[in-house]
């Protein structure tokens, strides 16, 4: 799995959702969101632009690949 | 929707009943054949379509697994059955009571039931195939491993306890180690 970087608590705590709630509204569960933000968890393209659309920032910014 | 899968259903239980028929005569022809092959059939067809089964059930939430009792994993424990092959063998040279450790395969349900009603997104479907990928190669690896050492076996007096008793240990094996993995990988890793 390549290594990245993964700013999606700083946006998604900018929008005032919980871990339980961006899950519910990209169509993954609370424990998928949480190995998202700790970068354990390689999203798909859909849900990688699913959750660049619900908190509002470029897919670029929120998963950085160094 | 019901008719495909009674018709699936009936496929299935014909596709096993005849596989199972076949092996049984290649290996011991005396076998007590009704009795195995029921038993066979339903380890195999009702393990595989009970969760399909609940499933259907339940359609307004088909993305979600499908609810399993935890506690039908105590069926497992049918598995040890297969030790009363040893003085069936020795008594009156019935191997058949070995094929009952394919009942260990039912433990599985331990690990069904703490995945029951869980959202199937696609981490969910990753590990699901990641387990079951894992789990028939490891038991490919256990058939190949069984076949070389009852090549090495010198009497044909074990062989076919052996063989019966591998071959129900590694059926056992493929249904318990899919669930697991699967808990293993959606749970357990960090």
């Amino acid at each position: 799995m390549p290594e990245f970087r993964c700013e999606l608590k700083k946006y998604r705590q900018l929008k005032n959702l919980t871990q339980e709630q961006l899950g519910q509204m990209v169509g993954v569960r609370r424990e998928t969101i949480m190995r998202l933000e700790a970068g354990k968890y390689n999203p798909s393209l859909k849900l990688a632009v699913d959750i660049s659309r619900v908190v509002g920032a470029p897919i670029e910014d929120i998963f950085i690949f160094d | 929707m019901k008719q495909c899968f009674s018709l699936k259903f009936l496929w299935k239980v014909y596709a096993v009943l005849i596989t199972i028929s076949i092996i049984l005569m290649l290996i011991n022809p005396d076998l007590p054949m009704k009795e195995v092959i029921l038993c066979l059939t339903i380890l195999i067809v009702f393990r595989q379509d009970y969760t399909q089964l609940v499933s259907d059930q339940s359609k307004e939430q088909p993305s979600r697994t499908p609810h399993v009792n935890p506690k039908l994993g105590w069926l497992g424990l049918l598995g040890f059955l297969g030790f009363s092959g040893i003085p069936c063998y020795l008594l009156s040279g019935q191997t058949f009571p070995f094929l009952f450790f394919c009942f260990f395969g039912f433990f599985g349900f331990f690990f069904e039931g703490k995945l029951s009603d869980i959202l199937r997104d696609e981490r969910f479907c990753q590990n699901e195939l990641r387990a079951t990928a894992n789990a028939s190669r490891f038991c490919i690896q256990m058939i190949a491993f069984c076949v070389v050492i009852s090549a090495q076996l010198n009497s044909s007096q074990f062989l076919s306890p052996f063989l019966m008793s591998s071959l129900g240990l590694c059926l056992g094996l493929v249904k318990f180690l899919q669930p697991y993995l699967l808990y293993r990988y959606d749970q357990l890793e960090d």
